[in-house]
């Protein structure tokens, strides 16, 4: 063992890659990302798997603090309590955190990706991991009062562990949907056409095979189920019960929280209504056409020329998307900047074919299988910005440089509870919705027809609206029209050609006329779009959230060097098919212009239209706000409970400590009916309850039971929200 | 965003062990070779665990469909022999068989077996064939006696279950039936049939007439159903003390639902009660798993199916529908992974409620396997109950063979305390056309250790020999946990007649009651654990007489009206004081006792009638400290 740990050590100095860089919180941040590329691409999951996972190594880093606020050991989520008793101070701080943060995350990931396609990596990644810091895996303890910093991370993992099982994830049942029921047969993808959709404004399963079955039946097989339509149930970090709606659909409940209103539907009472859903999806198949770099279209992709957008300038409405989306050409408003601020040397131009930048866009952005899915793929940007030499690790820019862990474990901690309230606002509202995807919605309309001229062939309102050089009608002379003239009348469009005509990866599909019925996205045949309604855009919503979380994490707008890169290699880049045809660097100068970019690579992606697009930005925009300043409460410690609700913020308990026998009073923001408070010692038992106590002037005075001194867990319920937190009794 | 760093870990230190699995593959190690033959392409099969030479090491016969037949003996030392050549079982060469079920049908001490067919074979020929029941000798050699038994019906058999469905003490038998008839080949039967030789079967119920022979009677007991059966099983869904039988269906959306028979015990007839308890479920039934997961008293059922299975819960009281609540407990799996992460349909057969890791919950194991030809991977699954919840355990649990499953049971066939299991593969039938591995029989080796348990093996008197539907009830740490002795069960399988209990960190558990079916309980108090205990109808057993000392004991536990507790290691307070307290933490009742009025050392409390049945906790104030004990109010 000792040879091989020697051995590793020097691997990881030649890779650049170095214990003496980076910190604990570092190396397991690593091995989750690693975890998540080897199982099931689930956004959601995997969201909450970097929260919980982050908190985690935050509780084991904040429990030695006395001066800052745990964020589950002692306080209660939901309907769950963690408790905790304190711990004692050790005399080697840095050994203590390291060793609890190791074993907490050890136990969590060896929890959560049991059942990984790739556990057997996962797992020998952790054990060499844990034999490689000189920790043995097998010390199981959770007895945390023995002092023993391992016992305190096992017993963190632990109470994650169970916490999980009850937070709404469904993680007992495999994260399966409990009440969701998809309205549409599936689309099979070996077969053309939205195959007889019923509902044209819901979502489809897409189904990647058929097999046989015991009636010799050919049925779909393996149609992968919706992911997370029920999400909106999972306890958030920061999100609050007034960004709350709960609609009823299909008698289920969903719980959309930011609910941003209706997507474009098609209506069948009138054709002009259907106008913004036929703009949206026929704006994908336009820009499925910019994915050929021999075109001769050439773009500037630096900085100087793209970018810089204002979103107080985003569109506010659905009519609003046409004139901030180039339907034709592709691409946004965004003009760039003179300047590059930390330079003050203007940004060198970077000339590429169009139809480069938008495929390494679309793959750059996939976060599909073997990625670590759009949630982790920001905590790579966090490490990649962590990593610059000209970052200073000054909490908002201000004050002290913070040494390497504490920065890790704090913006670990930020950006996980962003990226999981992300999670469960933009799935929640992707449940409640149910909205279509271009792959359905552009085969939907291509099988009614055109839309655009009554005295034309193949008229129906619902069809294709018609524009020459882009989306036209075959006709008997059409290279497309058949050998029997069969598809004459069909709906052809220029676009990506798809991958019946890539046979290996170096061929290129190219763009050409096609017809509709067969288009497809530009993803992976294996992954062609994810399995969830479009509507709200997880990457939107993430990546939004994420770059305000960076801008306030560092105090800057700007990547450190006033600029972020990725080189995606010449002919090595791309998966499925040949290409980039030269290098392409994509540039960033600050981290909104990476999400602003991240957004329109689904776009070109092939799915998601632009109404998907920017309501989710604009969600992603509150959400990374609200994340970044509740968890800064965390870090001032002035959290007093949970954050289920604007309540918990704002309740004031006074005196505190209290006096047993004399008057509490807590005081609350607003006046609430029918409260019941109850105060638990922390062992857990119930030592006080009282019902139904109205709040008088913003107040609630309580005569207190004679409690033996000590602390206590206070909690404050409402119908709709629980608020705890501590108490201590003099 | 693409795979970068760090890879370098994974790549090089394969030499690292993680952590062992839960459950070993012993199979080839064990002397374990067989193979379920498939007869063109579907049905079969299962095994039964029996003790067939008394020796007190559990053997296991497994049927071999259109190829042996397999009873393996224990060879006491991890290993088993395959004797199925000299004890006797030469008559079933010609047939194919399904799955067996075994009792002491004629209460000599020895266990007999029974075994499904659904034909006889001639050159590829099928005619229908009749089932056998092979009596044992005693001297390891069965005999074919099927005919003098009454049971040589020519049928097309699946799954059968015993039962003492009249509570006199001999097991009765209940065969259940798939084809009315059956000509023509299987492999090119699709769909159901209604009419003619295909059509659905009527299923039968045997009346063991005082073991000597078997009479069909499901005319007396009104059960004129027929269906593409799977089988059934005898259980005791609404604790009134005698066996119902629960009869399982394929393709129920078009031949015959699932179907739920109370038991009029002592009139000697069946109310069929499907649609009033809600069992009456359209589906592709395959097996049943019998299992009490909520610790309430009432057993609970899961249903194999295609896609998802449902998981009946018991609402108790005897007459509330079940509760269908598969998805609520994560016991839904219609997509199924393999270790590539391909998802692949679901298609369940075996079932199994067992506590491997001997924590007091039952967890539950599913035998998964694709059909035949059109061969994709299904691998099996090992749901963990944690709060009530089954969370399903990993491919590291060992368990996630991909072959083509069909019957599993469990027993513990090296005694060391924790449930094994074996299951039940079948051989591909046909070349599929692309490379894919499968594996015949699989037995597989529990691997935990650490939590204490105590197994329970009935010895009847007036009651079946093997104690078969007999409750076992042990209550532990204020949990009553109970089981069924089974009779049959999973998909045409029987589990050990063995009860097995996990007792997480107890070495001992307060009582262990036996509820004889055919009369009378016998209860024990405090038995230590890790150990089997043979409760034998015909010794009365009673209370420990010295409790261990010093420690509060009190009994008996369930309480009905009163409640004693024995306190003589204790040096007593002045005035002893008892505090009653509902789960909830609400006090409920209290007693205060003089030093001096405490007789024998033991305080007797009575409980208030207003005490609903449930889970309590006494307090009690000898000295100084108060000592907490939960207890059972019945």
């Amino acid at each position: 063992m000792k040879k091989s740990y020697l051995l590793l050590i020097g691997l990881l100095m030649v890779s650049g890659f170095s214990f003496a860089q980076h910190s604990i919180a570092r190396l397991w941040n690593e091995a989750l990302l690693e975890a998540i590329r080897n199982d099931f691409a689930r956004p959601t999951v995997h969201a909450r798997n970097l929260f919980h996972t982050s908190a985690a190594m935050y509780d084991a880093w904040a429990a030695y603090d006395p001066s800052v606020a745990t964020y589950f050991l002692g306080k209660q989520h939901g309907e769950y309590l963690f408790l905790f008793d304190g711990i004692a101070l050790p005399e080697d701080l840095l050994a203590a955190r390291q060793e609890a943060i190791s074993y907490a995350c050890y136990k969590l990931l060896r929890f959560r990706f049991r059942n990984s396609p790739g556990w057997e990596e996962t797992f020998l990644y952790v054990e060499n991991l844990m034999d490689s810091l000189g920790y043995d895996p097998g010390y199981i303890s959770e007895d945390y009062k023995s002092g023993k910093p391992a016992a305190l991370g096992n017993y963190i993992a632990a109470s994650i562990i169970e916490f999980g099982l009850q937070d709404g994830s469904n993680e007992g049942g495999s994260y399966q949907n409990i009440e969701y029921e998809s309205v549409n047969n599936p689309l099979i993808l070996t077969n053309p056409g939205s195959q007889n959709i019923k509902e044209p404004n819901r979502w489809q399963p897409l189904a990647f095979e058929t097999f046989i079955d015991q009636s010799g039946n050919e049925v779909p097989g393996g149609v992968p189920s919706f992911l997370g339509p029920e999400w909106g149930k999972v306890i958030p970090f920061s999100l609050k019960k007034g960004d709350l709606t709960v609609h009823q659909r299909d008698g289920m409940e969903c719980w959309v929280y930011h609910d941003p209103g209706d997507p474009c539907y098609i209506n069948p009472e009138s054709n002009d209504l259907s106008y913004d859903y036929k703009w949206n999806f026929s704006l994908v198949v336009n820009w499925s056409a910019h994915l050929d770099p021999t075109d001769g279209v050439l773009w500037d992709i630096s900085p100087g020329h793209m970018g810089n957008l204002d979103i107080s300038k985003f569109p506010k409405t659905i009519a609003g998307l046409r004139d901030f989306y180039n339907k034709l050409e592709g691409g946004d408003p965004g003009l760039g900047y003179a300047m590059n601020p930390k330079t003050n040397q203007p940004y060198a131009p970077q000339i590429v074919p169009r139809g480069d930048y938008t495929r390494v866009l679309a793959e750059f952005w996939a976060d599909g299988p073997d990625s670590e899915t759009p949630p982790g793929h920001w905590f790579t940007i966090l490490n990649y910005v962590n990593d610059h030499p000209l970052l200073e690790k000054k909490f908002q820019g201000e004050g002290e440089i913070l040494d390497p862990l504490e920065w890790d474990v704090k913006s670990y901690f930020v950006l996980g509870g962003a990226m999981h309230d992300v999670a469960i606002t933009a799935w929640g509202i992707k449940g409640y919705y149910d909205f279509i995807r271009p792959i359905s919605a552009i085969r939907y309309m291509a099988d009614k027809g055109q839309s655009s001229d009554e005295n034309l062939p193949s008229y129906h309102p619902d069809g294709m609206p018609l524009i020459e050089g882009y989306i036209e009608l075959v006709t008997d002379t059409d290279p497309l029209a058949g050998a029997n003239g069969e598809n004459v009348g069909k709906i052809k469009v220029l676009a990506w050609r798809g991958h019946d005509f890539i046979e290996d990866t170096t061929d290129m599909a190219g763009v050409g006329w096609i017809l509709a019925e067969n288009w497809w996205p530009y993803q992976r045949p294996s992954f062609v779009t994810p399995p969830f309604a479009g509507y709200v855009s997880g990457h939107s919503t993430f990546s939004r959230a994420a770059a305000k979380v960076l801008t306030l994490l560092t105090g800057d707008e700007y990547f450190p060097g006033g600029v972020g890169e990725f080189v995606a290699k010449k002919n090595d880049f791309l998966v499925f098919e040949e290409g980039p045809s030269m290098d392409v660097v994509l540039q960033w100068a600050k981290y909104t212009d990476a999400s602003d970019q991240c957004s329109l690579s689904r776009i070109w992606g092939g799915i998601h239209p632009p109404v998907d697009d920017i309501p989710g930005r604009l969600i992603g925009e509150k959400v990374g706000e609200a994340a970044f300043q509740h968890a800064r409460r965390y870090f001032e410690n002035k959290v007093l409970g949970v954050p289920e609700n604007t309540m918990a913020e704002e309740v004031s308990i006074y005196p505190n400590p209290a006096k047993a026998g004399h008057p509490l009073h807590i005081k609350m923001p607003a006046n609430y009916p029918q409260l019941s408070i109850s105060i638990r010692a922390v062992n857990g038992m119930l030592v006080y309850k009282e019902n139904n106590k109205n709040t008088k002037d913003k107040e609630i005075v309580l005569d207190t039971p004679p409690l033996h001194p000590g602390v206590y867990i206070i909690s404050i319920e409402s119908d709709l929200s629980i608020s705890a937190g501590m108490l201590m009794v003099e | 965003m693409r795979r970068v760093v760090l890879m370098v870990f994974s790549m090089l230190l394969s030499s690292v062990l993680y952590a062992q699995e839960l459950f070993t593959d012993v199979t080839e190690a064990a002397g374990i070779a067989h193979y379920f033959q498939v007869f063109q392409g579907t049905f079969g099969g299962g095994a039964a665990v029996l003790d067939f030479n008394h020796d007190g090491h559990e053997d296991v016969f497994i049927a071999g469909g259109s190829g042996k037949n397999a009873l393996y003996k224990n060879n006491r030392n991890g290993t088993f022999t395959n004797v199925i050549e000299e004890a006797g079982f030469s008559d079933l060469d010609t047939v194919v068989t399904q799955g067996a079920v075994c009792a002491d049908v004629n209460k000599d001490g020895y266990t007999d077996i029974f075994i499904t067919t659904i034909a006889s074979v001639n050159n590829d020929q099928f005619t229908a064939a009749t089932n056998f029941l092979f009596i044992n000798d005693g001297n390891g050699k069965f005999v074919n006696k099927t005919k003098s038994y009454g049971l040589n019906e020519i049928t097309f058999s699946t799954g059968a279950a015993f039962g003492d469905v009249n509570k006199d003490g001999f097991p009765d038998l209940f065969v259940g039936n798939y084809f009315n008839k059956f000509k023509g080949r299987l492999d090119d039967y699709n769909g159901v049939l209604t009419e003619g030789e295909q059509a659905p079967a009527a299923d039968l119920i045997y009346i063991n007439n005082n073991g000597g022979s078997f009479v069909e009677s499901s005319e007396v007991y009104g059960m004129d159903h027929t269906g593409l059966g799977f089988g059934g099983i005898f259980t005791d869904y609404d604790n009134d003390g005698d066996l119902d039988l629960m009869v399982i269906n394929d393709f129920g959306n078009r031949a015959t639902p699932n179907l739920l028979y109370r038991n009029e015990y002592p009139e000697k007839a069946f109310t069929d009660v499907s649609t009033a308890m809600g069992f009456d479920i359209a589906m592709n039934a395959m097996g049943v798993g019998i299992g009490d997961y909520n610790l309430d008293g009432w057993m609970d059922y899961f249903i194999t199916n295609i896609s998802s299975s449902p998981f009946l819960e018991n609402q108790g009281q005897g007459d509330i529908p079940f509760l269908e609540k598969t998805k609520q407990l994560g016991t839904s799996h219609p997509i199924l992974y393999t270790a590539q992460g391909q998802g692949v349909p679901a298609i369940s057969w075996g079932v199994n409620f067992f506590d491997y890791d001997n924590d007091m919950d039952l967890d539950l194991h599913i035998a998964n396997g694709c059909l035949n030809p059109s061969i994709l991977p299904n691998p099996n699954l090992l749901l963990e109950n944690i709060n009530g919840q089954f969370v399903l355990g990993g491919p590291s649990y060992g368990l996630s063979d991909p072959s083509i499953g069909r019957g599993s049971v469990t027993f513990d066939y090296d005694n060391d305390g924790d449930l094994d299991l074996l299951v039940v593969n079948q051989s591909q039938y046909r070349d599929p056309g692309y490379v894919v591995e499968t594996q015949g029989v699989r037995l597989f080796r529990n691997e935990t250790a650490g939590n204490n348990w105590l197994k329970v093996k009935l010895q009847g008197q007036t009651a079946d020999k093997n104690g078969i539907g007999s409750r076992v009830e042990v209550y532990v740490n204020g949990n009553k946990l109970i089981r069924e002795i089974d009779g049959g069960s999973s998909h045409e399988s029987q589990n050990s007649t063995i009860a097995h209990f996990g007792l997480a960190n107890a070495t001992k558990a307060d009582s262990l009651v036996v509820r004889w079916m055919g009369g009378g309980v016998q209860t024990l108090y405090e038995p230590e654990g890790n150990q089997l205990i043979t409760v034998d109808q015909a010794v009365i057993t009673g209370l420990d007489a010295s409790p261990s000392l010093p420690s509060v004991t009190l009994y008996p536990n369930p309480v009905n009206h009163y409640l004693k507790m024995s306190v003589g290691g204790f040096r007593l307070a002045e005035e002893v004081h008892l505090e009653v307290y509902s789960f909830q933490g609400q006090l409920v009742d209290q007693l205060k006792v003089k030093r001096e009025d405490i007789e024998d050392s033991t305080i007797l409390w009575k409980a208030p009638h207003s005490l609903r049945p449930g889970i309590y906790f006494m307090k009690i104030y000898i000295g100084p400290e108060a000592i907490l004990r939960r207890f059972i109010m019945e």
